[in-house]
């Protein structure tokens, strides 16, 4: 799925974007300013560098104005997105209040995270349909994760270097972990295999 | 104080900023359990042992000591997971301790953090 990168040009145009979505309106022109997008490495995953286009792996819708294009008649799916979308704006207003982290910001001694790393990671969130909750840790890293009822859990913690680690663990308590380069596709397979289980 | 641990004991750890580490179950998130880095090494969780105190003392410790929302772990739910607890004084907390991921490595694994997480119990929180 290809989507217009106008959409996500900077913080403000994302929520604006967002906000936009859940009020109603259909279409919204945004002015291009390619900074974020361009200074934020993981992107190289998600952007297609000759369309400028922004690549979102099948199975994860990335366009927020979807749930309201017309194309859902299922009420349910509707209310799901609308969720999701709420969810999304209240991950980026929590990320947004990192940056507000001083010196000692957990009473433990805990050094402010960075501002390249929360960019980061609001892009991801903004190219997330399955909105994770989101935390902040204290090794210099911002954690996000799913849980299901039956115990079922999926973690990823991304650090400032680029480098991504995921772990599972499945209802049984088995675990897993994998740490690699970021790769938004990979993510997004893996939160995709963890919904369709 | 005795540097060996009672597995009854009580472990409570400041949880900052208030509303941060909390998930929509109510319930903590293991990121709470990590602990921060010094020069690329990640340290161990410090906790506060009760040291043998009651709840009450303990807590009014804490609130003098500390701010944020207060959780505990018992030892003995550190000890199944196989964590390792330290009793590390410090000059302004005798009661100062640090979990482990393991003797020798101060680090937690994520399975670790996240299943004290689960296992957690609120203690205090500010209204």
């Amino acid at each position: 799925m290809r989507v217009s990168q106008n959409v996500i040009n900077n913080s403000f145009a994302v929520t604006l974007a967002l906000s936009v979505a859940i009020s109603g309106a259909a279409t919204l022109n945004l002015p291009q300013h390619n900074n974020i997008l361009e200074n934020s490495m993981f992107l190289d995953n998600i952007v297609d560098k000759k369309s400028n286009d922004l690549l979102v792996s099948p199975g994860i819708n990335f366009n927020p104005l979807r749930y309201n294009s017309g194309s859902i008649n299922n009420f349910k799916e509707g209310e799901i997105m609308k969720e999701m979308q709420e969810m999304k704006i209240n991950n980026l207003k929590k990320l947004d209040s990192f940056l507000l982290y001083k010196e000692n910001w957990n009473g433990y001694g805990a050094l402010p995270l960075s501002e390249k790393l929360i960019s980061k990671m609001r892009g991801i969130i903004f190219a997330l349909n399955y909105q994770p909750e989101v935390f902040p840790t204290a090794c210099d890293s911002i954690q996000f994760e799913y849980e299901k009822e039956d115990g079922e859990y999926l973690e990823f913690e991304l650090y400032d270097n680029g480098i991504i680690k995921t772990f599972k663990m499945d209802k049984y308590g088995n675990e897993s972990t994998e740490e690699y380069d970021f790769d938004f596709s990979k993510v997004n397979e893996e939160i995709s295999k963890f919904y369709e289980c | 104080m005795n540097v060996e641990f009672r597995l009854d004991e009580k472990l409570f750890r400041a949880v900052l900023p208030y509303k941060d580490f909390w998930k929509s179950d109510g319930k903590i998130s293991s990121a709470a359990f990590k602990g921060r880095t010094i020069e690329g090494e990640i340290e161990g969780v410090s906790v506060t042992r009760d040291g043998g105190r009651c709840l009450k003392e303990v807590l009014d410790f804490m609130k003098l000591n500390f701010k944020g929302n207060f959780i505990s772990v018992l030892v003995s739910q550190c000890y199944e997971v196989n964590a390792h607890i330290e009793y590390l004084p410090e000059p302004d907390n005798e009661f100062h301790s640090e979990i482990h991921g393991c003797k020798g490595k101060k680090k937690l694994t994520d399975g670790q953090a996240k299943r004290l997480a689960k296992c957690a119990n609120i203690e205090y929180l500010q209204k």
